[in-house]
């Protein structure tokens, strides 16, 4: 059960080296890893909240805010029809820019350092619904024909005209002409000021919902469509696409020149896979196919493993589970079976030696990076339907529907710390600095709360999961309930056994006859 | 059409012709049977086991022993899901299929599912007997758990049936939508139970074996008056409203169940048992009037089978219910044996 060494492997993987600070992409990195070796640790008090205005969808996956993304004293979050960055401190910057109508899904930030060509960081995203949310079951046929150079975006690469509806107010993107049709694009805009980076934004073939990955000066994004783009960052021009067929909406990871794709796949006889691109060409290294529908989380990536959850649609059951396959060659490691569904938003979180997973119905796992064997659940009870868990230090933090943040010890997976209600369910925190953690809120009052470290916002606990069993208690509350049963259907049924005679009399023949004279007619 | 218009004969004049599926849906004249109503029934059978200290403690000890078992095996819950550990199978195959899919890896958890209708024939065949003992008046004894060994190999095939049915139901209620489909999710679990549900209790208390067991429970449940269909629909929805409240209230993954979970759970369990003790009873009451199954004609030398007469056992119509004097001798020659 011992986790050892989490507290001193506890170190952000490869992908942290690309952006110099921060909590820059989805889950901290292009690896996703989840985690942070030094941070803000339980108790954690509610600071203080950023409100937002209503936003359209409430609080639901693809609507709602995305999950932030932060560089030094700027988070950056993407809400339905807007992107903002909110300043967090002194350095921070704060502005809001109108963005068209789609989902919200993370954003990246393209730091500086003295490789750059920019001397300010560039903060890419995706916006519109193009065709609308698309429908998962009717799966694109997949193609590994690679498209490079295709320049920047063109009619030629816009495969519809059906132009999705849109209004002047959520019309940000002054670049695409009305008459552009497919109203799916990238943009991309200073950190600084939210002024435009490029001339205009590239058009994508389908919706994205992946969010953005970067490495270096390029960004990769994929749609519903099973297109996957890479993108130039210095002016917007496309370097690849690549068609991987099935359905996009988990974040793309990257790792060692391997770009790792999640294919949901909803329809009968379709697959889910996980697809492993080269880096600079989009050809496809190798492909982990689960044999079934389904849908994955998105991948983290660390110590040469990609790590994924999986539900499979089987035929009796969906079939949850969470699997590590090598980077190289992308053979499967280890499965390790978990119990309730994973969603699409989440993602596993790695941090040392282990992998932490949350399920759909709030069970948190810990199992060997190595291995895959399971060294302990807590589970929380509390649906998670997006949101995904972080670890800093050697403490597992998980974002509650109930608006709290729960603290998990990562070496015994017993609960150390719940948090204050900050006023809505929380989704994807992330670290900021050393000292505060940033809760993204839903709900009908969406937000951004700053939990900090606080020794008085109260004490540390030490409480086991409700799945441990304790057979003392087990056994005492068994007795006590078959003893009052007992004692109440035998107090109230033998009298009247006794009164009601015999079920059956022998008649003379020696036959059984029912002693009871009702009869149905 | 006026009758004796000339265009057609008479209906008498003519044997009806025998229509697709007119020995299920066919005519039956009623039967002079004594039937105990359903009421009755139930209530004999639930004073039957909530009177017996060994029919109650025995499903208790069974489930207290699985929970640790499966907590042991690493299930994390929810307990509510064995608010139907005890049902009768089809409708108890969900709880056998859905244990086994939460505890083990996908490759094998359908398998895990069809290993436990060995366990659960058991349970059934042993529980059976004691029942058939104790409404016969007697005390349950090492006599009930023989004769219910014996009804072994009826009760694992009345559970393999349970598992084809539960497919059946798995596969047809998605296509058929959410109307038709919850219709059918609760139609065909009660149309096993309704063609089955004897099955056991034949087993038992005749001996059989279990072709003549299974096929003898879909004849008794087709007597007229027996009003086994309106029984089985009625267990199913009681059973299904129970287990969705039950289920609902306990769906924690908790493995330390409360007070008073496991007060909800075990009477949940002590009503199953309770309803195989009604269809005991029910089989019981009328079983004179129920057919053999039907001998098998001897081959001739010419090797051609010849055909029934009316007056054998084996040519009587599925109306043709009526009392049957040879049948009754049988089942009270078992009764007198028994009671040596």
């Amino acid at each position: 059960m011992a986790v050892g060494g989490i507290g001193f492997m506890a170190v952000p993987a490869v992908g942290q080296a690309v952006v110099p600070t921060g909590w820059a992409q989805y889950q901290g990195g292009p690896t996703h890893p989840g985690s942070v070796a030094t941070g803000p640790t339980a108790p954690y008090a509610v600071d203080d909240v950023t409100r937002f205005g209503d936003l359209p969808g409430g609080s639901s996956l693809s609507l709602g805010l995305s999950a932030p993304v932060v560089l030094d004293e700027t988070a950056v979050v993407v809400g339905p029809t807007f992107i903002q960055a909110v300043g967090l401190g002194d350095g921070g910057t704060d502005w809001t820019m109108p963005r068209l109508f789609g989902p919200s899904v993370p954003a990246a930030i393209e730091g500086t350092d003295s490789t750059s060509a920019r001397a300010h960081p560039v903060v890419v995203y995706t916006e519109g619904w193009g065709n609308g949310p698309g429908n998962p079951t009717s799966s694109a046929t997949p193609t590994t024909s690679v498209r490079p150079g295709g320049g920047s975006a063109s009619a030629s690469a816009v495969p519809s005209a059906t132009a999705a509806p849109r209004s002047e107010s959520a019309s940000p993107s002054d670049g695409i002409p009305a008459s552009t049709g497919v109203a799916s694009d990238v943009m991309a805009r200073s950190l600084v000021d939210g002024s435009k980076e490029w001339d205009s934004p590239v058009q994508l073939k389908a919706t994205s919902r992946t969010g953005v990955t970067i490495d270096g000066a390029v960004a990769f994004v994929g749609d519903i469509r099973g297109n996957v783009y890479a993108i130039d960052t210095t002016d917007g021009t496309v370097r690849w696409t690549v068609n991987v067929g099935g359905f996009l909406e988990s974040a793309i990871a990257l790792a060692d020149g391997h770009l790792i794709v999640s294919v949901d796949a909803y329809a009968n006889g379709s697959t889910a896979r996980v697809v492993s691109l080269t880096e600079g060409t989009g050809e496809v290294d190798w492909h982990y196919d689960s044999g079934h529908s389904g849908y994955l989380t998105a991948p983290a990536i660390a110590d040469g493993r990609v790590f994924f959850g999986l539900t499979s649609l089987g035929a009796v059951a969906s079939v949850p589970s969470l699997v590590a396959v090598d980077l190289q060659g992308g053979s499967v490691a280890w499965e390790s079976h978990l119990t309730t569904a994973v969603t699409p938003a989440t993602s596993p979180t790695v941090a040392g030696s282990h992998v932490f997973l949350e399920d759909a119905s709030g069970n948190v796992v810990a199992v060997e990076g190595s291995t895959g064997h399971l060294d302990w659940t807590f589970a929380l009870n509390s649906l998670s339907a997006q949101g995904a868990t972080i670890v800093i230090g050697n403490q597992v933090l998980v974002p509650t529907d109930r608006g709290t943040i729960v603290v998990i010890d990562a070496t015994s997976g017993h609960q150390i710390f719940v948090s204050a209600d900050a006023g809505g369910p929380l989704h994807f925190p992330a670290p900021v600095g050393t000292d505060r953690v940033l809760g993204p809120r839903g709900g009908p009052s969406p937000g951004l709360a700053n939990f900090s470290h606080d020794p008085n916002a109260g004490a540390l606990t030490d409480i086991v999961s409700p799945t441990t069993p304790s057979y003392g208690r087990i056994l005492g509350n068994f007795a006590i309930a078959a003893v009052v049963i007992c004692a109440a259907l035998l107090l109230l049924f033998r009298p009247l056994a006794k009164r009601m005679g015999p079920a059956f009399l022998v008649d003379e023949d020696g036959a059984l006859e029912a002693t009871d004279d009702g009869e149905d007619a | 059409m006026s009758k004796g218009s000339g265009f057609r004969n008479a209906p008498s004049e003519a044997p009806a012709r025998r229509g697709l599926l007119d020995s299920v849906l066919g005519y039956r004249p009623p039967s002079d049977a004594p039937i105990p109503k359903l009421r009755t029934a139930f209530v004999r059978g639930a004073v039957a086991v909530c009177s017996t200290p060994w029919l109650i403690a025995v499903p208790l000890v069974a489930l207290l022993a699985v929970w640790l078992g499966v907590v042991l095996s690493g299930f994390p819950g929810p307990f509510g899901l064995f608010g139907g550990f005890l049902s009768l199978p089809p409708f108890s195959t969900n709880f056998d299929v859905t244990l086994p899919a939460i505890l083990l890896p996908a490759k094998i958890a359908l398998l895990g599912g069809l290993v436990s209708v060995l366990p659960r024939g058991v349970f059934l065949a042993l529980t059976t007997g004691m029942i058939v003992d104790v409404l016969d008046g007697k005390s349950v004894s090492r006599g009930s758990l023989r004769s219910g060994i014996r009804a072994l190999p009826t009760a694992v095939g009345v559970c393999i049936l349970g598992i084809g049915f539960w497919l059946f139901t798995f596969v047809a209620a998605p296509l058929l939508g959410p109307g038709i489909g919850t219709l059918v999710q609760i139609g065909l679990p009660a149309l096993g139970i309704y063609l089955f549900g004897y099955a056991i209790t034949i087993a038992v208390s005749e001996g059989k074996g279990m072709a003549d067991s299974l096929s003898k429970s879909v004849r008794a449940a087709r007597v007229p008056g027996s009003n086994t269909l309106p029984l089985a629909l009625l267990y199913v929805f009681v059973s299904f409203a129970f287990q969705i409240v039950i289920a609902s209230k306990y769906q924690r993954f908790d493995v330390n169940p409360t007070v008073g979970a496991w007060v909800w759970v075990l009477l949940m369990n002590v009503f199953h048992v309770c309803i195989y003790a009604t269809l005991a009873f029910r089989y019981l009451a009328f079983a004179h009037v129920v057919a053999d199954s039907r001998p098998r004609p001897a081959r001739d030398r010419s090797g051609k089978t010849p055909p029934l007469r009316a007056g054998t056992p084996g040519s009587q119509g599925k109306g043709a219910s009526a009392k049957r004097p040879q049948s009754k001798g049988s089942r009270s020659k078992n009764a007198r044996n028994r009671r040596r």
